[in-house]
């Protein structure tokens, strides 16, 4: 299932939003894309969640000068796992964005 | 000091003269047309217009159809010969022209300015600086009344994409049309919008309409998108909480565990009343229906987010 989410959220708002989606509308997190450019959009994929306890937390990071490869191997040493990695909307601008969990 | 506010006058009159001079001789050197698309070689005259006009009725007339498109199609030609090279020329004045405009402007503004600095006397200053406030907006009118403040460039732009729209239909419709099926009176009503489409007024009104569109598109896409609200940290914290409790009471209610069952089934069922939402539920309903009951009514918070903070409360064991 496919949702449309208002562009010009910053990472934390998105992150939050997308949290509370996971949660409170028992489904589970695949990607988030760039949508329409105007006004910006960006797509986010879920599908049904039938367990009980959800889904542990999501973490989104910006890519920037870190570079995706150190990034993962950060989160990864954390325990967590790479869901996304795509150019979407932040703040209106396309921006490197990661998804773990 | 009068001597001295004269001077200043004449110093300033000196270089709007000059400006006006310089300005005046300015010009870019045109390049040379070929004499086969000069105006006076490509002019498809009216009275050439006329006999060919009545050469293809009489095609008409006379069924010779292949005759008649082929008539149809010359005529279509040099009239689009005649408009492209009237637009061509229209193009080009605009640009010089509005070009000359702009370099006057901005040399008038640059000198009035440089004369307010020089002049000595408060009132010659106050006439001067009150010339160029109105010199200012006289530019701006000029620019808002006959461009409607968009460059030459996005000007050009657009009508040179309006024709291009009608000539694709000219095109199309010549290429696959008999005579009968796109008669010259029909094309002639094309090329008459094909002309003006290369018209500043065209391409103003177009703009304007292209504007609007874009931006009843935008809203629509706006309107159309499923998330619109962003959700606080808080929410995010709360929602995390709502549906760990949300497990732990799923949990207990299937345990096997009559007592946990049964408190589970209880505070899910507070929660629902409390939020006016049990009422599809009897007391026949099984441990599993009120725990559906309660995750749809969990569900009906991200339309309604002020059920966030109630849920949370309702739910967590240490707040009931």
């Amino acid at each position: 299932m496919d949702k449309t989410i208002d562009g010009s959220f910053d990472l934390n708002q998105l992150q939050n939003t997308l949290i509370t989606e996971e949660q409170l509308g028992f489904v589970k997190l695949q990607s988030v894309k760039a949508g329409a450019e105007t006004p910006p959009t960006n797509v986010a994929t879920f599908q049904d969640d039938t367990n009980p306890t959800g889904a542990s937390s999501l973490l989104l990071v910006l890519v920037g000068n870190a570079g995706a490869d150190r990034i993962t191997t950060e989160q990864r040493s954390r325990g967590r796992v790479l869901i996304f990695h795509n150019v979407i909307f932040v703040a209106s601008q396309k921006a490197d964005v990661m998804g773990f969990r | 000091m009068s001597a001295l506010r004269f001077g200043g006058v004449s110093h300033l009159a000196l270089l709007v003269c000059t400006t006006i001079g310089t300005t005046g001789c300015f010009h870019i050197n045109q390049r040379s047309k070929p004499a086969t698309i000069d105006n006076s070689m490509t002019g498809y005259s009216a009275k050439r217009f006329g006999e060919d006009y009545a050469v293809y009725k009489k095609d008409i007339t006379d069924h010779q159809d292949d005759d008649a498109r082929q008539k149809r199609d010359s005529m279509i030609s040099l009239v689009e010969v005649d408009i492209e090279t009237n637009y061509r020329a229209y193009v080009e004045k605009l640009s010089n022209t509005r070009a000359t405009i702009a370099t006057v402007g901005d040399v008038t503004e640059l000198g009035l300015s440089a004369a307010i600095g020089v002049v000595s006397g408060s009132d010659v200053k106050d006439l001067l600086a009150a010339s160029l406030t109105g010199f200012k907006g006289s530019r701006l009118s000029v620019d808002k009344n006959f461009f409607r403040e968009k460059t030459t460039e996005v000007l050009i732009s657009q009508m040179e994409a309006s024709r291009e729209a009608v000539r694709a239909k000219i095109i199309t419709k010549t290429a696959s049309l008999t005579a009968k099926q796109y008669p010259f009176e029909e094309a002639w009503r094309d090329l008459v919008e094909f002309y003006y489409s290369g018209t500043l007024d065209s391409a103003v009104v177009q703009l304007s309409s292209k504007t609007g569109s874009d931006a009843a598109a935008q809203k629509k896409n706006a309107d159309n998108l499923d998330i619109k609200r962003a959700s606080s940290a808080e929410e995010a914290q709360a929602a995390i909480r709502i549906r760990s409790n949300y497990a732990r009471l799923f949990q207990d209610a299937i345990s096997g565990d009559p007592n946990k069952s049964a408190a589970a089934v209880k505070t899910a069922r507070e929660a629902l009343t409390t939020l006016g939402s049990g009422t599809q539920l009897s007391d026949r309903s099984t441990p599993a229906e009120v725990m559906t009951a309660l995750r749809d009514e969990i569900r009906r918070a991200l339309s309604d987010p002020t059920l966030i903070p109630q849920l949370d409360k309702l739910l967590t064991p240490s707040q009931q």
